[in-house]
């Protein structure tokens, strides 16, 4: 039975490290409820509804018309009946031009026919239905298109070579909930003047869709099987509302995955902190303890007693930690402000706050398991000797500890939904742990042996050294978060720096695609005589060495694809931002000072295909096949958003081939626009990039990105502040213990200050640089085998992370040490005899 | 007439825990005079550490006050008496109160290393050996038995040349063979150095060697007399 005063008495007297211990409980829960409640809001309010996301029960996709037998296919089911309702869709970047030529706009374009879309909604201000509003002659805009070319309901606006009407505004489009990646508002234009815009020819990047509504809800798959055999691989997808990727529902995952992993790493380490606090609790209660054995008290007596006071501790950690999960949640729509579709709802849900106290408790007895299991090591022989029981670690300790382990990665697989990942996870924080782990031990190895010549230094070096003390523990938490927090600030700025802050000042900013070849010259003359013209070859390659490239099994969600389109182009020297890797030159020049067939390959391609130089490829242009040896590999030296060519051929031989044209050139960024509206108004059909705008609204993501992950990650660094002050309140009794001492042997107190401060600075410094030094490996690790990017050590960064770092934790030591300086020597030293 | 080195008036120690006023010493005058060795004797709980620790500047009195070499010490704060712990006197506890971080020769060391005196390690050392500790002087306190923590503290409260030390029932936690060897090694201290000590015992063998006695019995002094033996 309980002994509920025993209990509270029990609690009581351990009150510091039992609010810690809360703190810690609530900590490991609170973000984690937040996300956990946060992706159901995301999944009710964007990504949860697949149909929708999409528009159709099976999606065809393809980047040119649909070929005859898909289309002959599609007929034929729609004739058996199977297909209740279709509709078709062309999607491309485009300028729009209002009707004086005045303002110009790069816009994301949809053509739809009459039905579109066949699920979802796509909302409307008059609250029209789109096919109603979307009449011949007719466009309707996103709100972004009137406020930003000044125009109004009724108004005309240039598309291609067609003057449309604008109908109506959309307010909200579910499968494009967020515009999180297009760079330009939302122009639907009816399919009926798809003609009259006339910007679909052979060579523009157009995207094509056709999405289907079945008859019969059970013959998705069966339909999408006898349309994907009609389909040509490669080039056509043909997928259900089920297995076709979303960007949005990507990111979305792709980003809470990763906050998951944050926020699992912030449990982990404030479960440190509840096992530290807890163990410190029972130590202090040691003697106690002893006392209440030798009296006759059970070791059941005790079991019980400590395990419902870690419950009874949790319970209320769970609950805090529920709450301010919850309160967290209200406040995640403002921290992803700007890309969370406007007017998301949160919905907070009671089964929410019982999924967090359920995994509270969970998280409660896993970590306090090792603590109490120190009960079973209490003799009662310790009232005789005052020293720290530590009994031998029978089988029994490695088997709990083992069975932990087991639990822990259960939870972890649990909450990541993802076996793999959820072990790499496990094993990777715990190796992680163990390395930090280590480097401590060693550097406390050394500590033991080194006497430095100042008095206050080495009475800091002893005192960290004090058995007893957590100063492994304390270097290990406080390290680890930091590491991470470190680590994933740098790969931020890497990032940033590859692909925006290096965009050099005097590279091509502006990019046109699609260029005919008989608007070449005009084309030259009307932007000036220093554009960069590369001709563009479609082509697909068909074999490496004879090996006919295959098509991918399953869909690699980031990386290219061996069985796309590519752009081929020709000419003689290498781009400024190029160097060769294999080759001696770009390519090999014959005896008689001609150059044969072949091919210089970018380094990205040719790892995708493991292509060496003398490899042959085959490419078919059109159904005209090439044969061309690699005789060089490139690589690029410059940011990543610069446009390349992954295969480049000697003039001759593609010249007479059909082509387009991409032209690059650089011009101020406030000249830009204006100089669009002249190239739109001249050429219509010519595509263009305005990369120096792409840049500033990719970082601008990004650093949205990172402000929430910096948020998420800075929990965790919360628990190694808990930690850190458990701690110190553990060890509270040898500090009392060391102050009083120093000043009864004629230490002032700004001397017994000096010693805390040393030893907080030496505990902030060997976190710090230990975090430093794993940041910095993690990131070069990342940049260089993961993001495939330069790497770049910002030590400024790092200098002042760590910098900041040391401050606080001295500060921290410091004002929680200061209060023990306070101390009565006299009445201490009474205490402390009394044994 | 030997130098004063410890002098008090009319001191009063009154605790008081919640309503009750207790009152522990009351009407202390004492003079202590250069190389005296005086015993404080008096039953357990009479007031003996708590005198000790008031005359070392530990413990403040209620009222009254206390000179240390003529000079008022009473009012001073921690700051002002720390060179006074540090170099006037030296004090050894019932309970050792090694600093357990250090080890023995570094305990020793201490004081003199807190002066910044450039001998600390040599005269530490030296009287190390002296007590017998050479072998122990790298030992942690808690790797020391007690009678050689007890010596390793009578080294400490030494280093610095104290001019009066501070016993407090220094073989109170030891052996009778421990006992006597500390009581021994105190002795001969007093002997050789010409250190002024106070020791406070309850054991009559001890207090037969002193130079004067002072029995305390409620908070009053009872009894000043010679020693048996002089
Ligand atoms: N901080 C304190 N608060 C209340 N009473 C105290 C305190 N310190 C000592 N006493 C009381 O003062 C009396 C004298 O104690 P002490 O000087 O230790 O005696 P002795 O050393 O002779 O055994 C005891 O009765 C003790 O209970
Ligand atoms: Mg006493």
């Amino acid at each position: 039975m309980l002994d509920w005063r025993f209990l509270l008495r029990e609690i009581w007297q351990g009150r510091k490290q039992a609010m810690i211990f809360i703190f810690c409980v609530a900590l490991s829960l609170a973000t984690m409820v937040a996300l956990n409640g946060f992706r159901r809001d995301i999944d009710r309010g964007i990504t949860g509804d697949a149909r929708a996301l999409h528009g159709g029960d099976i999606i065809l996709h393809s980047h040119y018309e649909l070929s005859p037998g898909l289309r002959q296919a599609v007929e034929r089911v729609q004739r058996q009946g199977r297909v209740a309702q279709a509709a078709d869709t062309w999607s491309f970047y485009s300028l729009i031009r209002s009707v004086n030529d005045q303002d110009t706009l790069f816009a994301n374009l949809k053509v739809a026919t009459v039905g579109y879309p066949l699920y979802g909604r796509v909302e409307l201000q008059s609250g029209r239905r789109l096919d109603q509003a979307l009449q011949p002659g007719d466009v309707v805009v996103a709100a972004d298109v009137l406020h930003r070319m000044r125009l109004q309901i009724g108004d005309r606006l240039h598309i291609g070579e067609a003057t449309l009407r604008i109908a109506d505004v959309v307010t909200y489009e579910s499968a494009r909930p967020v515009d999180l990646f297009s760079f330009g508002p939302r122009v639907f234009v009816a399919a009926a003047d798809l003609e009259a815009i006339d910007l679909i020819r052979k060579g523009s990047r157009v995207s094509y869709e056709t999405v289907l509504k079945v008859s019969r809800e059970g013959e998705v798959e069966e339909l999408a099987a006898v349309l994907k055999d009609a389909a040509v691989a490669g080039q056509e997808r043909v997928e259900t509302y089920r297995t076709a990727g979303s960007r949005i529902k990507r990111f979305f995952d792709n980003l809470l995955f990763f906050l998951s992993l944050i926020s699992l790493f912030t449990l982990l380490l404030a479960g440190i902190g509840m096992q530290s606090s807890l163990t410190a609790l029972l130590r202090e209660k040691e003697m106690t303890l002893a006392i209440v054995k030798s009296l006759g008290a059970t070791r059941g007596f005790l079991y019980r007693h400590y395990l419902v006071l870690a419950l009874v501790l949790g319970m209320v950690g769970s609950a805090a930690g529920s709450t301010a999960g919850l309160l967290l949640e209200g406040y995640l729509p403002r921290l992803f402000a700007g890309l969370l579709p406007p007017g998301s709802r949160i919905e907070i849900s009671l089964l929410d706050l019982l999924e967090g106290m359920g995994l509270g408790l969970a998280v409660v007895l896993f970590f306090t398991f090792l603590p109490l299991s120190r009960l079973n090591r209490v003799k009662p022989a310790v009232i005789f000797k005052r020293e720290v029981s530590d009994g031998s670690r029978r089988a029994a300790y490695y088997l709990t500890r083992a069975a932990g382990l087991v639990f822990l990665t259960v939870l972890v697989v649990l909450q990541l939904r993802d076996l793999e990942i959820g072990l790499w996870f496990v094993g990777g924080s715990l190796a992680l742990i163990l390395v930090m782990s280590l480097l401590a031990r060693a550097v406390l190895q050394f500590a033991r042996r080194w006497t430095p010549h100042p008095l206050a230094l080495r009475l800091a070096v002893r005192s960290l050294v004090r058995p007893g003390n957590a100063t492994r523990a304390i270097v290990v938490t406080l390290s680890s978060a930091l590491a991470i927090l470190l680590a994933i600030f740098l790969l931020e700025r890497n990032l940033r720096q590859t692909f925006i802050d290096s965009y050099p000042a005097e590279a091509p900013n502006l990019f046109s695609l699609d260029i005919q070849k008989d608007q070449r010259d005009g084309f030259r003359q009307l932007v000036g005589e220093d554009v960069q013209m590369f001709p563009v070859i479609r082509a697909r390659l068909v074999s490496i060495n004879g090996k006919a490239v295959q098509r991918e099994k399953e869909d690699v969600p980031r990386g290219d694809s061996l069985t796309r389109e590519f752009n081929l182009t020709y000419r003689d020297d290498l781009l400024p931002d190029e160097e060769l890797l294999a080759g001696r030159a770009l390519f090999r020049t014959g005896e008689n000072g001609r150059i044969g067939l072949q091919v210089s390959v970018l380094d990205t391609v040719a790892e995708m295909g493991d292509m060496e130089i003398g490899d042959v490829l085959r490419f078919s242009i059109q159904g005209v096949p090439l044969e061309a040896e690699v005789t060089s590999i490139r690589t690029r030296t410059r940011s990543k958003l610069y446009p390349f060519f992954y295969f480049v051929f000697p003039p001759a031989f593609l010249e007479k081939a059909p082509q387009t044209y991409f032209a690059a050139l650089h011009r101020p960024r406030d000249e830009i626009p204006a100089l669009e509206s002249r190239i739109v108004t001249a050429y219509p059909n010519v595509s263009i990039i305005n990369m120096a705008a792409s840049a500033a609204e990719l970082g601008g993501l990004m650093q949205k990105l990172s402000g929430i992950i910096r948020f998420f990650a800075g929990f965790s660094l919360l628990a190694g502040a808990l930690i850190l002050v458990s701690s110190i309140l553990a060890t509270r009794l040898a500090r009392v213990r060391e102050a009083v001492y120093y000043k009864v042997l004629g230490a002032r107190s700004s001397f017994v200050l000096a010693v805390f401060v040393h030893e907080n600075l030496l505990l902030g410094l060997a976190s710090a640089i230990f975090a430093v030094v794993l940041a910095q490996v993690l990131n070069w690790a990342v940049c260089r085998f993961v993001l495939e990017i330069a790497v770049r050590p910002d030590w400024l960064a790092t200098l002042t992370a760590a910098t900041v770092t040391v401050a606080l934790v001295v500060l921290l030591g410091v004002l929680s040490s200061a209060l023990l300086l306070r101390q009565k020597p006299a009445d201490f030293l009474r205490e402390q005899s009394g044994e | 007439m030997a130098e004063i080195i410890v002098e008090t008036r009319d001191l009063e120690k009154v605790y008081t825990i919640g309503e009750r006023r207790q009152q522990i010493l009351k009407d202390i005058n004492l003079q202590i005079f250069a190389g005296e060795f005086v015993v404080v004797s008096g039953s357990s709980g009479s007031g003996k550490t708590t005198l000790l620790s008031i005359l070392s500047g530990i413990d403040r009195p209620t009222s009254g006050s206390i000179l240390l070499s003529g000079r008022d010490i009473t009012g001073m704060s921690e700051d002002e008496l720390a060179p006074v712990r540090n170099v006037e006197t030296g004090f050894v506890f019932q309970a050792f109160h090694l600093v357990p971080s250090l080890t023995a020769l570094e305990n020793v060391m201490f004081p003199a290393e807190l002066r910044r005196d450039p001998q600390a390690r040599v005269k530490a050392e030296e009287l190390l050996r002296r007590v017998g500790l050479w072998e122990r002087r790298s030992s942690y306190p808690q790797q020391l038995s007690g009678g050689e923590k007890q010596r390793t503290a009578i080294c400490r409260a030494l280093i610095n040349h104290p001019k009066i030390v501070f016993a407090d029932e220094p073989t109170g936690n030891l052996d009778s063979e421990n006992s006597r060897g500390i009581v021994e090694l105190l002795a001969e201290l007093h002997r050789e150095e010409k250190t002024t000590l106070v020791l406070a015992t309850h054991s009559p063998e001890i207090a037969a060697r002193a130079d004067r006695v002072i029995v305390l019995r409620d908070g009053c002094i009872v009894e000043k007399g010679e020693g048996a033996d002089a």
